[in-house]
Order: structure tokens, then sequence, then C-alpha cells
């Protein structure tokens, strides 16, 4: 009864109007459901409708063109008023790299939209969109998306892109695909009775599905596989469908080839679509957190990818961990988990990518956990089929129907539909929006955010002055993660003064120690411009002092890939 | 003297006012424009092959890099074919032979471009007989952007990788603003050196004018500190640590590719050159073997084989990274021409993370050759030529501690010679420094021979290539039987036999499983075929005697015809009739 209450709750929760997560009960400004899934043309649409509506804050272009010549939309969110954009610590988000992942497009489109609405409205959004900026790619394989959403499909099949394959090396490509024989736009499973000859039986609980019979017992039906014929006559089904490789095992990080890593393509960034990515992001220093968003499981994940790296460093880990666990209290039924850890091996993922060829703070999120359908965390191995009869009256499942097969003559289709697994049932939609683009914000916040002080005073002689300048990062995430310094990535962080003629470096160093008194370590070279190669750490300051010659006012900089520049300036 | 005191600049400067109507002179190093010239010349005279000329794309200072391909044609016409998208009908076994993946090594160029001259003026028999089944194609260059420093205008410089800006000092100022200059004038960069406590080098005993690193074990002290030939122009303290150069694309390929390292390139694959090189071979499924010229070997010193691993799944495999023992066995024909013709040179480096040459071989599963045609300065331990593999206590070292000697592949090399090579260091004052000396090997030199000594290595190479273009895989239909059993139904059987010097896949491919199947196809209707099945993927069948047999049951009626297929993975199809008894 508790759960029945709590599922009646919720269902009224997500059946209230879009606006209702703003702060304010006006309409919004731009109306947007969040109950569908939007296809590749209609998500351009959207952007366009962004940028129409907040001029002063969206910019759209294109990342590149995918196999199939779809623009890879990407949307700039920031507030072009308060500084140079690559001067702004940025946040990276894309989602649907597996083109039947394809729900966190919407959570991207909710991301903006949330963000652009509440702006002037929340304060903790305002300062977002003031002091940092946003690339959101709500589809990074538009081909898989348009075709999971328009073609007959399972809800695993296809994770691929859409260039065409030679996948069992018959010299043909893609030419015994899986065959959406009955029309109704998803790839089903095919079974044939056979009389006493069977390796299958209908289960005596429910007579819609079919159980393996114990030994010695003998079944009524045999499985098929699914849905199909056998368009090439080589006497196997379905063996060589679209594409047939993975976006998501095609980038430069720990990169291994096809026949240690499926999918990965025959060098990293062959896909122009993976390509385009990772051009936006080399092409983009700012970029100091990335969020990827596939589906499923309730998954936060983190690299390391594979084992080549055994750990990223420990300072870098508890920033990870801080986040992770946020987020785990932020969406309900989602683990925080590390990929090679408690999943399985990627070699040359994209977030791997980002993380450990840029050095970028990067997630995964496996958007819809089962235990979402009740709210519960009790395994429940009918809960699919309770939730189709119960909740979505019975649409996600269809009936065996007869079909005359020209391999396997009269068999019949049914089975499960490609929206009764991995996407969340279209209701129950906007909460994950909700929830994971708090969960990218709430990182958002974290990104670095650099003060940057400076004092004077006479001596230590009676014609130089001293110059103690203190660099403090208030931010969780690092403007330089350790794996970046370990790895030299980028470029450091630079601490500089800029002199008059009439001014001199005497000497330059580090203060240090823990009641930061200690100036032990000297900077022989280039003393003007220090480089700091490890950046300025999570939560905490760097001071640095000069010994300077000549009088008048000294200008001091600082200047970080993603930590952003500041200046000031001290003295007379 | 500017340059390669040998070849001066005379030739520097005729080369580099030649127009595109003049004829490139024939055995020099080419500009970019004049090297593509020459290729288009080459292919619009008369020769008894087939000649094309293709651009497989664009370097990222937008020169076209060019390919060459030729055949003896199938009929005498001299029509084009769609080289691009060549239908399957019209596929020959193809040799790919490239070179200028280094920037400062211009050697490869020439000699393919006098290869592919030499080639064009056979006559039709000794065409024939050289080219046989083969396409052959020429890359001369592939770095056409590095390779220009070699022509530019102003103190000669040698520097390794493309025209990619690269931050070296990752010091976010200006690109590339610490240069190394000429400091003494006389006309090439070299290196500099200060004694100092904190040096490492010390001179060589035997070889003046060159350095070694110390060696503490046998009580040696460093002497020297070494630096390039440079001011200190941005005042960090460190001396030309940001040149003027990019990218090597001898270390852009994935295999072994060494990630976090700025002349790997940011990636791999990440310049537009070697990913023009890598979709141009991914889309000629064809080629079958690759030889490439530069200063990377597996010739002269054979690859070390490795255990081999075993065929585990997907999911358990790891990735190959030492050569199949009999793999290694179709590189030993060209390893003992290569060492009786002295047309091969040992390589100065152990191995090269991301080569082209290895790529091909590990994760393409081809055939793959790679010759080091000229140093200057081969250890002397190694000058003679062997015939013993490489092993983990006979690999090359990078070390300098060796002694230098002439080289077997350098027609009329010396020790005299070699020392043309290097500038006698001299004294100067440098301005940040103080006393230090300027000398060492000068640009170029040791890579690349004077200009009269290529054609000598063109008639060297040229028999290489001959036997590279003699050996292939070569699938044949062997017996082909078909017997009626009964009234309506037959049994039929038939040989695969490979009859060429190569096995029909290299044992790298068996295993990663990459290029394209050999295939045998029977054209049957589904209902025809009670038993056997319609296509085939033919598994490795060894060089010479590889054979395999194949059946199957069919309905049918006497004198029907029916068509099998037999689709080599490198080579265009073969097809028989057979009619049913």
């Amino acid at each position: 009864m508790k759960s029945l209450l709590f599922l009646a709750f919720s269902l009224f929760l997500c059946a209230s109007s879009t606006w209702s997560q703003t702060a304010d009960t006006s309409a919004p400004k731009m109306e947007l459901a969040f109950n569908r899934y939007y296809d590749h043309k209609e998500i351009g649409e959207i952007l366009q409708r962004f940028k129409t509506t907040w001029p002063q804050f969206v910019d759209v272009g294109s990342m590149g063109k995918s196999f199939q010549g779809r623009e890879m939309w990407v949307l700039t969110l920031q507030n072009r008023k308060t500084g140079p954009e690559n001067e702004k610590a940025a946040m990276y988000i894309d989602a649907n790299i597996h083109g039947n992942e394809v729900q966190g497009a919407e959570v991207c489109l909710y991301t903006i939209w949330y963000l652009l609405e509440n702006y002037g409205e929340i304060e903790r959004v305002t300062k977002l969109v003031d002091e940092k900026v946003f690339y959101i790619a709500p589809t990074v394989n538009p081909d898989g998306r348009d075709f999971w959403l328009h073609q007959g499909n399972t809800s695993s099949s296809s994770r691929s892109g859409q260039r065409p394959i030679d996948n069992d090396r018959d010299g043909l490509l893609d030419e015994d695909p899986p065959n959406d024989l009955d029309g109704d736009g998803n790839i089903l499973r095919m079974r044939k009775k056979v009389e006493k000859n069977g390796t299958h039986k209908t289960d005596p609980e429910d007579d819609r599905f079919l159980i393996r019979v114990e030994a010695g017992e003998s079944g009524d039906y045999v499985l098929l596989g699914s849905e199909g014929i056998d368009d090439d006559h080589d006497g196997r089904l379905n063996e060589d469908g679209p594409g047939g490789y993975d976006m998501n095992r095609n980038n430069p990080a720990d990169w291994r080839p096809p026949y240690v890593q499926y999918g990965a393509g025959p060098y990293p960034f062959s896909e122009p679509e993976a390509r385009s990515v990772g051009n936006f992001l080399l092409n983009h220093p700012n970029i100091a957190s990335v969020q990827s968003y596939h589906n499923a499981g309730g998954m936060i994940l983190r690299g390391p990818g594979a084992d080549y790296v055994s750990e990223y460093p420990r300072a870098d880990l508890r920033v990870y961990d801080a986040i992770g666990k946020e987020g785990a209290k932020i969406l309900p039924f989602y683990r925080y988990m590390v990929l090679f850890k408690d999943l399985y091996t990627v070699h040359g993922g994209f977030v791997n990518f980002a993380a450990e060829t840029l050095g970028i703070i990067s997630f995964t999120n496996e958007l819809w956990s089962e235990s979402q359908r009740f709210h519960t965390k009790e395994r429940n191995r009918n809960a699919r089929r309770e939730f189709n009869d119960l909740v979505m009256m019975g649409s996600l499942y269809r009936e065996w129907k007869p079909y005359k097969h020209p391999q396997y003559g009269d068999i019949e289709i049914g089975g499960w539909t490609k929206e009764s697994s991995r996407v969340n049932p279209r209701f129950m939609l906007e909460e994950t929006c909700h929830r994971n683009a708090i969960f990218t914000l709430n990182q958002a916040e974290h990104m670095p955010r650099v003060t940057l002080n400076a004092e004077m005073r006479s001596g230590p002689t009676e014609k130089t002055r001293t110059v103690r300048v203190t660099v403090t990062n208030n931010a969780l995430i690092p403007t330089r993660t350790a794996l970046a310094a370990q790895k030299r990535i980028g470029l450091p962080d630079f601490l500089g003064i800029r002199l008059r003629e009439s001014q001199e470096i005497i000497a330059a160093m580090e203060v240090s120690g823990p009641a930061h008194n200690e100036t032990n370590k000297i900077i022989p070279n280039d003393p003007g411009r220090l480089r700091l190669e490890s950046g300025v750490g999570s939560k905490s300051r760097r001071q640095f002092q000069w010994i300077i010659a000549g009088e008048g006012p000294l200008e001091i900089y600082f200047e970080s890939q993603k930590g952003g520049a500041k200046k000031t300036t001290v003295g007379s | 003297m500017n340059k390669h005191n040998i070849f001066g600049m005379t030739l520097v400067c005729l080369f580099a006012t030649l127009s595109h109507a003049q004829s490139p002179p024939r055995f020099s190093y080419l500009k970019a424009n004049n090297l593509n010239a020459a290729m288009r010349q080459l292919a619009a005279r008369d020769s008894n092959a087939k000649i094309e000329i293709t651009s497989i794309g664009k370097t990222g200072e937008g020169r076209e890099i060019l390919a060459l391909t030729m055949c003896v044609p199938r009929q005498k016409s001299r029509q084009a074919w769609p080289i691009n998208i060549q239908p399957r009908a019209m596929w020959k076994s193809g040799l790919l032979v490239v070179s200028g993946l280094e920037s400062n090594s211009l050697i490869g160029s020439s000699v393919i471009l006098g290869l592919a001259e030499k080639i064009a003026n056979l006559e039709l028999e000794p065409l024939a007989q050289t080219l046989g089944e083969r396409m052959l194609i020429f890359i001369p260059r592939v770095d056409l952007d590095g390779s220009e420093r070699y022509f530019a205008s102003g103190p000669a410089q040698e520097q390794l990788g493309n025209a990619r800006a690269i931050d070296w000092d990752r010091d976010g100022r200006a690109l590339n603003e610490d240069t190394p200059v000429d400091l003494n004038h006389d006309g090439i960069i070299t290196q500099m050196r200060q004694r100092h406590l904190s040096g490492t080098w010390i001179d060589d005993p035997e070889n003046k004018g060159l350095m070694r690193l110390a060696d503490a074990s046998k009580g040696e002290r460093g002497v020297y500190r070494v630096f390039p030939e440079a001011l200190d122009q941005d005042n960090d303290g460190s001396f030309g640590e940001d040149p003027n150069c990019g990218v090597r694309l001898d270390r852009n390929f994935p295999h072994g590719f060494q990630e976090h390292h700025l002349p790997s390139g940011p990636h791999a694959v990440s310049e537009p050159a070697s990913r023009a090189l890598a979709d141009f071979v991914l889309a000629r499924p064809w080629i079958e073997t690759v030889l490439v010229y530069g200063s990377h070997d597996n010739i002269h010193t054979l690859p070390m084989a490795g255990k081999q691993q075993k065929q585990k799944s997907f999911r358990r495999r790891s990735e190959v990274t030492q050569y199949h023992s009999e793999d290694i066995k179709l590189l030993e024909p060209i390893h003992d021409l290569a060492h009786e013709s002295k047309a091969c040179a040992q390589s100065r480096v152990q191995s090269i993370s991301g080569s082209f040459e290895d790529w091909t071989y590990y994760q393409l599963g081809l055939v793959s050759a790679a010759i080091n045609l000229f140093d200057a300065g081969t250890p002397k331990e190694n000058a003679q030529p062997t015939t013993k593999k490489r092993n983990p206590s006979s690999q090359p070292t990078t070390k300098p501690t060796s002694s230098f000697t002439s080289q077997p592949s350098t027609p009329k090399s010396s020790k005299e010679n070699k020392q043309k090579g290097i500038s006698p260091w001299k004294a100067f004052l440098h301005p940040t420094l103080g006393k230090i000396e300027i000398g060492g090997w000068k640009p170029f030199y040791r890579d690349n021979p004077a200009p009269e000594h290529i054609p000598s290595m063109v008639n060297r190479q040229f028999p290489i290539l001959s036997l590279l273009l003699s050996r292939s895989a070569r699938l044949n239909l062997g017996d082909v039987q078909c017997k009626q059993l009964t009234e309506g139904l037959f049994e039929l059987k038939a040989w695969v036999i490979n009859e060429g010097e190569h096995p029909s896949q290299t044992k790298q491919n068996t295993f990663n499983r990459f290029a394209p199947s050999d295939l045998l196809i029977l054209e049957v209707t589904k209902e025809s075929l009670l038993s056997g099945q319609r296509r085939h993927t033919i598994a490795s069948l060894e060089a010479k005697s590889g054979r395999k047999k194949y059946q199957w049951l069919l309905k049918g009626r006497s004198g029907d015809s029916i068509h099998l297929h037999l689709s080599p993975a490198h080579t265009s199809p073969l097809t028989k009739e057979i009619v049913l008894p």
C-alpha cells in the first residue's frame, strides 16, 4: 500500500506541467514538452527556438557532420557581457553516442531550458550563466538516433553509427540486417511451434512468455532469434546489420585495435562524429568538466576505463568521489561506480579521452534504472511484466502473431518493444531530465573559481619592495587535475608580473609551509612568469613572493586554461 | 657552406627555381611542387606500363600528396580506370611503396622517383616480368610540409616533424619564440657544447668531431653539456627549446602510439597527411604488401619473434606487440637480398612507436617491410651485413657509444665522406653562456647522401622491388569435380589452392581478422542447395602448398550450368562454369 501511495504521488508530480520545476509559477518563456523523444530535425529546431528566445545567451553551431551528413549541433550558453568565453571555465555535456541510448538528448535540452528559464529567477542559476560557459550537444550520433527512432529496432539495437561495415567478412556491407517483418517499428522475437520437439514451453504463470524446458522435458517451441530473414542466404540471420562499430571505443585514450576492443574502428577518431567531438574538445581548453549521457542501469561512472593506469591520482579521486557521492543522492537508484573495476573494461572511451587524454573531470551517467519502475530496490524478475500491465496499459509488449517466414515457414512474431527497457517510460522522463540536469549543474558549480590577491610591502632592502600574491581556488575542481600535471597535459597555469622599464625582478619564490611563512622554493628561470604545473588545487591556495627593484605600480596576472584569467594591480 | 656541402648551392638553386614546364632533374632532391610535377610528367609520358596519378589528400599546409600507380595494362589501351573505387573485377594484388614520412629524410622520395622512372622505361616483356599481375603504388613523400625546410632560404637547419605549430616549451607565449639560430654565421645550425660540471658528454676518441655519452660504469665522467645552437630568445633560461617543427608522421600511427608525447602528435592519426595515408590504404583492400623507405628498419635486422598468443575470445585478447615467427619468414628473402646487394642500412633507433609499417602489419595484417636507405653514421660493429635476426642481445643501440664508420648502402661512402658531414667544434662567445664551442653533424647530412649517389641507390633497390613484386599469395581453383549421385542429385567438390609465395593471410591477420577474407561463392538458388554453404570464408592457406577442399550436395537437372566464384581478398575474382553431368 505504501508503495502504491508513493507511486501515485510520483505520477502526480510527473503529470504536472514542465514549468513546475521553475521558481516562478508563471508560464515559461518557452514551452517544451519533456514527455517525448525528439529526432535530429526536431532537436535542431528546438535549439534554434532557444536562440530566438534568448539571443543574448545562446549560440547554436555545429561540430561537424555525421556520416550521413547530419549536423552535429552544439549550443553555447553563456553571458557574453561578463567576459570572454575562453577566460571562463566551461562545462561540456553530450548524449546519445550510442544510437539507441536516446534519452540523454532530452536531458541536454532540459538543462538548456532550465538554465535559461531560471536566469534571474534562481540566484545559483544566474551565477552559473554569468560565470561559466556551457557547451551542450544533445546528440553526437544523429544518424544512430534517427535510425533508432524511425526504424525497427530493439531496446539494445543499434549502438553504432550508420557507416556500412562488413561485420561477417563476406565482402558485402550491411547486407543481412534484422527486418521489421510486421512493420510495427520494433524488432521483436520469432518463435516456431514444434510439438514436443522444442527447447521452450509456455510459462505456466503467464502464457505470453516462454521458459526453457528442464532436462528430460520436451517443449513445444523453439526460439528463432530476433525478427529477420536470411537476406544474404548464408544460413545465418541478422549477422550483418547497419554499422557495426562503437564510437565510444573510437577515442584516442588507451585506444586498442578492433581485435582487442570490439568496435574501435581502424584508428582513433576514424569516425566523423567522434572526430568532430574530439576536435571540439581539443579546441576548447577552457572545458573543465565533462558529462556524457548513456543508458541504462542507473550509474554514475568515472574512469579509468581500463587498468592501463592503475587509478587516478589521489587528489583527483577526492574530487571524483565528492561529486559522485553527491550525485548518488541527487539521483535515487543510481550508483557511483568506476568503469574498469565495477563495470567492464573500455579502451578508447569518450570520458576516458576527456579525463585521461585531456585532464578534464569527466562522468558518464547511465540513465534509467529498472528500480525506478516501482521505486524499489527489491529484485523482482516480473517487474517489467507488472509495470507493462499495471502502469503502461500493456503498450510495451506485442502479443505473438502468426507470420509466414521465407526460411522458417509458419512462425509467430511477438515480444517486448524497443521502449520496454533502457529508455525511460515517457511519463517518467521529466524527472530523469531534472535530476540529471541538476547533477551536471552541481558539477559546473564545482568548476574552478579563482581569486587573486596581492600585497606589497617595502624591503627587504631600502631600494626593494616585496610583493606577496595569493591565488585561491574556492571550488572543488582544481585548475589542473593531478593527472594533467603528471602527464603534462595542456598548458600549466601561469602567475606573472608585468614590469615597467624601470622595474626589475630580483628574486621570485613560492611561499609554503603550514603557516605560509616559509619561502624555500626559489624560482631560478623566467621569474616574471611563474609556471604552476600543478595549478591551484581543490579548495586551496598558493602563495608566491617577488622582490622587486624600482618604483611604480605592478600588474599581477593569473592565466589558467580551466581556471580563467585574473589580474590585479598593487603599489603606486 | 650552406646545408650539405657535397651537393652544394648550385643544385639547390636549380631545383628551387624549377618551373612546372621544365623537366625536373632526374636524380636530385626536389621541392614538393617539383616532386609532384615530376610525378605528373612521369604519368603523362609514353610507357608500356599503365600509370595513373591520384591525389590521396592534402597536408596541413594544403600541399597535395600524390600516389603514382603502375601496372601492366590488361588491354593495350591506356584507358583510365577508376582507381579510387576500383571495381573488384579489376583488383590486382598491390605493393605500396611509401617514403617521406620523416621530414629530414629526402632520399626515399628520390629513390622512389628513380624506381618509377625505371619501370616506366621498361620494354613490354621485362615490364610484364617485373610487374606481373601486381599493382604498384608509389607515394614518394607524405610529409611534404616538413621536408620543405630542406629547401628554405637562410641558414640550414634540420628539424623533425611537419608544419603543425607546437608550443614545445608549454609557456603559453607566442609559438616557436625560441628557435635555434646560426650564431657563428657559417650558414648551418648545429650544436653548442660547454664544459660544465653537470656535463654528461665526452669526445668520442674513435670519431673525430663527434661526442658520446660518458659511461659511468667504465669510470668515465661527463665533460660537456650540449644544447642546440641557439640564444635564449624568450629569457626563460633554456636555449632553442621552442623550435619551429611539428608532429613526426612516422610516430603518428596507432600501433604503439605514445600518448602525451608532443612529437607523436595530440593523438594517433591526428595529422591530415597521416589520415590521408591511412584512409588511402583502408580504402584499397587489394594492397597486400607495404614497403617503407625511411630511417626505420625491419630488413637489415629482422624483427624479433614473439611468443605466439593463443586464440582467445575477443574480450580476453591483448594487443600483439611482437612479430609472428612465420611472418618473419616472409621478410627473410628481402633481408637476404638487401644484405647481399648492400641495399640497406641499420637503423640507429631500436623501435619506433607509432610507425606506419607497424600499423600496417600489426593492425591491418599486411606484409610490411621497412628499409633504412642511408645513414652516414652507422655504428662500426653493425656495418657488416648480418643475417642474424634481431634478438634482445643484438638489438641496435641508440647510444652513440659505438665507433662510426661508413655504412653498407652508401656507394663510395668513406670515413672521409663522413668527416665532410661533421662541422668541427669552434670556440664562440655566447651572450648568455659565455665560452662555448659550436659544431657537430651538419644538417641533413646524416640521412641524405650526395645526389650523385641516387642512381646507384635506385639500381640497388630495383632488385628488392622486383623481389617484393614477385612474391604474393595467388589463389586458384584446383580440381573441380561434379558427379551425379542419382537422377537430379549431384555432388560438387572443389579445391582452392594457393600457388603463391606468400600465405593467403599473414599469421597476424588470422589473429586480428582485419583484412577481408578470401571467399568461395557458389551461385545457386537456396532451393537447389541441399548441403554446404553458398558463401565460404576461406581459412588461411600456406604458401605454395596450401589447399582446401569444399563440398556441396545439389539438386538440379543434367545439363544445367552453375557458377563457382573464387574471390580472393587482394585480387580479382575467378569464375568457373560447371555443367551438371
